[in-house]
């Protein structure tokens, strides 16, 4: 019996292994992909590439869409943020979700905020609209006051009341570098409108010295839990969405900062009110729709522009966040689950898709069992020691090198923290990475999963430090 | 087995050191090269100010290094330039590019890596280094894709009014409207003409073409064309006719505005659309009867073009109060109150 246990066991840990080298290897296929393009491209002034956009009657104009539940402390630091964009034409418009907190009142007041009649249109059905304001100070500042109906329903509200062409969707808790929007807007221009949604890269804020919403010194935050999820950001921006953007395969723009053609996103519905993972799922469906009509429109990662968001920063909250992410993403490859290795979908069908299933979603079981059976072989001694010892390298190669290979882009790019000091400490997080941050994520992540399959909503609000509530200047 | 993986570990944890190493290695000499660009910079500004109010006479003496001194006045200059109010002063600026950047810049045409090569294209655009004209040519037509270098030569070359740029224009269908207008921008009243004959001529230039050049010459209210756009206003094809209006709107004036009379009940909503913008923008009050009709138009675009546009007509504001009071139409009604409390559906 313990043979047979013993065989199981060996063999399972075999397929762990092959599947995380796999895993492995495509992400590093993914880093070989975008690296190129960074090195190329890291010279480049970025300025000069934008300048003449500022006057360029061809920068479409955009409505910034910013859903907002119980967000009174970054509201008005994310609005002021927006406000100073450097973007010739747009409008900001708050959509507060039924907020039980002060998110309305931290927005009237300063902003000299006044009631304005309603005559939006209805592209999509969404939560009663109650109040409309617009700013005596800013005419292009725009508050709606809605009942409760999520993040989706919010930016649908947001998308019937928006005027331009084209909308940005931002987090009430993040902010953007002034010249964020031109950047992500510049592939639209560039391409005559057949790029038809833009996401750039997300950075985290915690630590960085805030002043009127405006980053003045970036900073790294002193604790460990932020530290990692920077360097998850950079892995997962620099390598995994530009990999994916050069392949036209790009399954999600970050819900925090993107832009996308209005015609296109009310011609597939809209954002799914159904989900938790809209962000993700609304660009599997503007992909669907592109692939149904033959349309030859693209989905991009720029890899410059910077949107400022806040981590959680306490395990409990970190926990509800990833939780909520695994949620969103097993119910979108639900969703579109005839998508799955079907050849119509071309790249999407065939590679994005089954690889977001096998190895971001599943990918937290399998090494869940393989910690199982790390553990079961060390008290037991029922898998071979060397199985084991191959098991542990595996995963530690797996969680370090690719997290050092993104600190390296993000220093070929943007080099943002400006102390030597910042990328070793970066550097030793990474190698840490396996042996706690992982293993939490993974469990978390299969928690994700059975809450998905149960349907049980386990989580409230997310608890917020407020990052851009302790700035100066506010 | 485990020999080997642990090979494999200890290599790619040396990878990692070494990785390390160099990355510390690499920002301590970026952030010291940068430091010293800064120092040279500042410490030379001001001398160089002097150099283009004409009160010092002799250029102050640069830093050694080729790459280095090329710099530091690429970035001298980028601030003088942007900072040069009277004309003669931005044509000094041009002078001391011409002198100090245009021998480097023809190298880095030549053996620059891509970056390079875009940002050197950059400057010779901003500096308007005419002695570069040939060069930049050159290169363009040595360049094989159609990325960010090959509109950035296009955009340079226009700006040293290169007649080759017309030619591309002409023969590259795949131009955008956006770019081609950003080129067309460009291009002196001399080229512009020429433009127009070549299209006049010969009616193979791509629609893009033609649709950008009636937006530029609405945009730069350019009177030279004026009765080409109006005309245009009666073209057979839809698209030239939406255009045409759009870039009238821009004029704010119309020679003939009976012609606007069919717009009213065009059977295309952005033709009606545009009825009521060019009604507001060239203050045509005999169309405000037509005008207070779009208010119950099943578009939305077209209901809000009407409400947003009745204000460049006589007693806009009052015609607004009396409909959001007593149309019959619910439609009418909201859009003339949210524009009253809108100001105009003023967004910016």
């Amino acid at each position: 019996m313990s043979g047979l246990w013993s065989t199981i066991l060996e063999a399972g840990s075999w397929t762990i292994i092959i599947y995380m080298l796999s895993a492995n290897l495509i992400y590093l296929g993914m880093f070989l992909v975008a690296g190129p393009k960074i090195n190329r491209e890291k010279k480049l002034n970025r300025l000069e590439q934008i300048e003449e956009m500022m006057i360029n009657k061809d920068t479409y104009p955009v409505s910034v869409l910013v859903p907002a539940y119980n967000e009174e402390a970054g509201v008005s630091s994310t609005v002021q943020s927006l406000l100073s964009l450097n973007y010739p034409q747009f409008e900001v418009i708050v959509v507060n979700d039924g907020s039980t907190d002060l998110t309305s009142e931290k927005l009237i007041e300063p902003f000299q905020m006044a009631p304005i009649e309603l005559a939006t249109r209805s592209y999509f059905k969404t939560g009663k609209l109650k109040k409309a304001y617009q700013s005596k100070l800013y005419p292009n500042l725009f508050l709606i006051e809605k009942e409760n109906g999520g993040k989706a329903d919010a930016l649908n509200a947001g998308i019937n009341f928006s005027h331009y062409p084209y909308f940005a969707a931002i987090d009430g808790d993040s902010v953007l570098e002034k010249d964020a929007l031109l950047k992500t807007v510049k592939p639209i221009i560039d391409s005559g409108g057949k790029v038809t949604a833009t996401g750039g890269t997300v950075r985290i804020a915690n630590g960085c010295k805030i002043n009127n919403g405006v980053i003045e010194k970036v900073q790294l935050p002193k604790r460990s839990l932020e530290i990692m999820q920077i360097i998850e950001y950079f892995r997962s921006f620099l390598i995994g969405r530009l990999g994916f953007s050069r392949a036209n395969i790009l399954l999600i723009i970050s819900g925090a900062f993107g832009v996308f053609e209005k015609s296109r996103v009310i011609k597939v519905g809209g954002y799914n009110p159904d989900t938790v993972g809209e962000d993700m799922e609304l660009i599997v469906r503007i992909h669907r729709s592109i692939k149904d009509e033959k349309s030859d429109q693209r989905i991009e990662y720029i890899q410059d522009p910077v949107c400022w968001t806040e981590a959680p920063s306490t395990i409990a909250s970190l926990r509800t966040q990833r939780i909520r992410w695994q949620r969103g993403l097993a119910e979108t490859i639900w969703i579109h689950r005839k998508m799955l290795f079907n050849p119509k979908y071309k790249g999407i069908g065939m590679f994005s898709m089954p690889y977001f299933l096998f190895f971001e979603l599943l990918s937290a079981l399998f090494e869940v069992m393989g910690y199982a059976i790390i553990i079961s072989g060390l008290l037991f001694s029922v898998v071979d020691t060397e199985i084991i010892v191959v098991m542990l390298l595996v995963m530690i190669l797996y969680g370090s090198l690719l997290s050092s290979l993104a600190v390296l882009l993000e220093e070929w790019t943007y080099h943002k923290y400006p102390e030597r000091k910042s990328i070793v400490v970066l550097f030793i997080y990474a190698l840490t990475e396996t042996f706690w941050y992982r293993i939490l994520m993974n469990f978390w992540r299969v928690q994700g999963i059975i809450v998905a399959i149960t349907k049980k909503s386990v989580w409230g609000d997310m608890e917020r430090q407020g990052v851009f509530s302790k700035e100066e200047g506010i | 087995m485990v020999d080997i993986f642990l090979w494999v570990i200890g290599i790619l944890l040396a990878f990692q050191f070494i990785l390390l190493v160099g990355l510390i290695i690499w920002k301590t000499r970026t952030l010291s090269a940068d430091q010293k660009l800064q120092l040279e910079v500042e410490r030379l500004l001001p001398q160089y100010r002097k150099v283009i109010k004409g009160t010092l006479t002799e250029q102050p003496e640069l830093p050694a290094g080729v790459q280095f001194q090329a710099a530091v006045i690429e970035r001298i200059l980028d601030i003088l330039m942007s900072e040069a109010e009277p004309i003669d002063e931005k044509l000094k600026v041009a002078e001391l590019a011409e002198e100090n950047l245009s021998t480097y810049y023809k190298k880095v045409l030549k053996k620059g890596k891509w970056a390079e090569r875009i940002n050197a294209l950059y400057f010779i655009e901003d500096f308007r280094m005419f002695s570069l004209r040939e060069g930049v040519e050159l290169h363009f037509k040595g360049l094989r894709k159609q990325d960010e270098e090959y509109r950035q030569s296009l955009r340079a070359s226009a700006i040293l009014q290169n007649p080759m740029v017309i030619d591309v224009l002409v023969g590259n269908r795949m131009l955008s409207v956006a770019f081609i207008k950003e080129i067309l921008f460009r291009l002196d009243e001399n080229l512009l003409t020429d433009l127009s004959q070549r299209m006049a001529l010969k009616d193979n230039a791509s629609e893009n073409l033609l649709f950008a050049f009636l937006t530029i010459n609405g945009e730069q209210k350019n009177k030279l064309f004026f009765p080409f756009v109006e005309k245009m206003m009666l073209d057979e094809r839809k698209e030239v006719r939406i255009k045409a209006m759009k870039s009238l709107c821009n004029y704010e004036k119309l020679e003939d505005p009976s012609k606007l009379s069919a717009f009213f009940k065009s059977e295309f909503w952005e033709e009606r659309m545009y009825a009521a913008k060019l009604t507001g923008a060239c203050g045509l009050n005999e169309f405000k009867e037509s005008l207070i009709e779009l208010f119950s138009d099943p578009v939305w675009w077209v209901r809000f073009a009407a409400a947003e546009n009745i204000y460049g007509l006589e007693d806009g504001t009052g015609l607004l109060k009396h409909i959001g009071a007593t149309s019959e139409d619910a439609y009418a009604r909201d859009i003339a109150k949210h524009m009253l409390t809108r100001k105009g559906g003023e967004s910016q």
